[in-house]
């Protein structure tokens, strides 16, 4: 193996996630390291303290959005100028997109979603995925020269800080082709990031609230906890909530010390985005509900006759009052 | 404005899939056209209310046997459909399957290529990334809402962190999300208009593709092995009980989750 671990920065955050498939590969052997952007110096100083070999620093205004294509030239080039056999990255909107445009361009096998990676018999890469809505584990290989894995977020945790590894800048051409997408943020009441990925506490709202004003028990309870409110993919659909407050796969993917679930069935892609918590608490009314099966404590119960309560006791026993 | 739309047929069973422990792989019905792209398939069509589409057209890879699923967006209102099948198809994996989508797309020369927002299962999200790289369009991914304006694209664009907009000139790609429209239902009236447009179902042959560059031979990924997946364990259950948030306060202070 010889993995290039491609490190996401956006709006001036580094990914966390993508340090941890850092770390992981580091214990695997020798694991280089890829930034894409503008100003990324400081970025880069870290990453080479967390596990990389080498850090190879893409620094130009043409990778400086986070848009896939130019990133994919890029990293084409460093993978060809540098031999690089695997190519791994942290799951994300851009990482997807990254990882989806290099499988054309070296024809390489992609497998996704994956728990770990480790070294099979031969020494070549093996990753270990879940399937079937979880319900069963694959063991997956790669046939192609190249090959690329992106992880669960949350599959590791970074290394901690140690003795820098050099870091080294690459010159990448990026075709006036690649550059034909524009990007502009946009700045309305939808906007702000998501707090979700970083909070210790979450309480989740789902459809079984049944009205969008029932949401505030959610946010009560989050904040009695001190914690932070979500919310399930249904929600956002309906306009209930922002996305930004969306826990699951295709929102955000957690791993908070506690995680209350109220009135959310547990789809796939709910679950995908929010098994990896510490503790897990479940509030439904449907015994059969999946979250049941994944879960530390199930509690098969009406919200309107949980949450308010739960809610109290916390408050009181803290020592505050609400007047209502 | 010439408009693909590219949907997967996926099994109508949601419930009790297996994996065939010969192959590694999926077992398949007939099936239906998949939820996720029907979102796509939506988009196209109320596309055709906001700028002049000429043309609407749905492509599949799909066996044979799923050409009945396919008529479905027919009957939604899409123009005409292309199916893709021919048995040395099963086992395609994203690579394989990319480079079978982006030969009938080259032959279609579409203006906008839509995907549907993807299911974990079939391709991690990637085919629209991949198939824009063989075709070298740009990719506007995870679209929310999407204009048409004087031969650009615009498309208001779910990242992590809230909201963007991303604009590129056709012909291009985007992919849609979950959330972008409702998609209508299948009209019975319209079951009865499908049968009488176009729907051209191409094997390997017609599209001059080998067929060691797809199926299994032309996958990039293996399955290893297939397992019992990892358990958290059985769940405390609290039910029927009058102080459940006594109890669950309880709970979670003996985890020194309170305070």
């Amino acid at each position: 193996m010889k993995p290039l671990v491609y490190i996401e920065t956006r709006d001036g955050i580094l990914s966390q996630d993508s340090l941890g498939v850092l770390a992981r590969a580091a214990q695997l052997g020798e694991a280089a390291a890829v930034l894409c952007g503008e100003g990324l110096d400081e970025f880069a100083a870290e990453v080479a303290t967390r596990g990389a070999s080498r850090v190879h620093l893409i620094d130009s205004a043409a990778v400086s959005e986070p848009l896939p294509q130019p990133h994919v030239e890029a990293i084409a080039a460093l993978v060809a100028a540098e031999d690089f056999t695997e190519i791994l990255f942290s799951t994300s909107i851009l990482a997807t997109d990254v990882a989806g445009g290099l499988s054309a361009a070296l024809e390489a096998g992609v497998n996704w979603d994956l728990l770990d990676l480790e070294a099979g018999d031969d020494g070549e890469p093996v990753g270990r995925r879940l399937a079937l809505g979880d319900g069963v584990q694959v063991m997956v290989g790669w046939r192609s020269a190249v090959r690329i894995a992106t992880f669960r977020p949350g599959s590791f945790d970074p290394a901690e800080p140690g003795p820098a590894a050099e870091v080294m800048p690459f010159a990448a051409e990026v075709s006036e082709a690649s550059r034909r997408t524009r990007r502009e943020s946009l700045d309305d009441e939808r906007q702000g990031g998501s707090s979700l990925g970083d909070a210790e506490i979450i309480v989740a709202g789902g459809r079984g609230l049944g009205e969008q004003e029932k949401l505030q028990m959610v946010r009560d309870l989050a904040d009695a906890l001190g914690g932070v409110p979500g919310v399930s993919m249904p929600l956002v659909s309906e306009g209930w909530a922002p996305y930004s407050m969306q826990v699951g796969q295709t929102g955000t993917v957690v791993r908070p010390r506690l995680y209350v679930a109220c009135g959310i069935s547990g789809q796939m892609q709910h679950k995908i985005g929010m098994e990896r918590s510490g503790t897990i608490v479940a509030i439904n009314t449907d015994e059969q509900a999946p979250i049941f099966r994944f879960c530390d404590l199930a509690v098969v119960a009406d919200l309107n006759d949980v949450l308010p309560a739960l809610t109290t006791l916390v408050n009181e026993r803290k020592g505050i009052t609400v007047t209502s | 404005m010439k408009v693909v739309v590219c949907a997967k047929v996926v099994p109508a069973v949601r419930h009790n899939r297996q994996i065939d422990p010969e192959t590694g792989r999926m077992v398949r019905d007939a099936g239906t056209l998949s939820e996720l792209d029907r979102h796509a398939i939506e988009e196209g069509l109320r596309l055709r209310d906001r700028v002049d589409v000429s043309e609407l057209v749905i492509v599949s890879v799909a066996p044979s046997a799923s050409v009945a699923a396919v008529r479905d967006a027919l009957a939604m209102g899409i123009d005409r459909a292309v199916v893709v099948a021919d048995p040395a198809l099963a086992g395609s994996d994203l690579l394989a399957t990319g480079r079978i989508l982006a030969k009938v797309l080259e032959r279609e020369a579409a203006d906008l290529i839509l995907f549907g927002p993807q299911g974990e299962e079939s391709t991690g999200a990637m085919m629209w990334a991949t198939v824009a790289a063989r075709l070298d369009l740009p990719v506007l991914g995870q679209a929310d809402e999407v204009v048409v304006e004087e031969g650009e694209v615009r498309v208001t664009r779910q990242t992590e962190t809230g909201y963007e907009n991303v604009t590129a000139a056709v012909p291009c790609v985007v992919g849609v999300t979950g959330s972008i429209n409702q998609p209508r239902l299948v009209p019975v009236k319209g079951k009865i208009t499908a049968r009488n447009k176009p729907l051209e179902l191409l094997d390997l042959a017609a599209l001059e593709i080998d067929p060691g560059e797809v199926g299994v031979a032309g996958s990039a990924t293996t399955v290893i092995s297939v397992g019992p997946p990892p358990s958290r364990g059985e769940p405390r259950v609290l039910k029927g009980e009058d102080d459940l948030a006594e109890q669950i306060y309880r709970f979670l202070d003996s985890k020194a989750l309170i305070g």
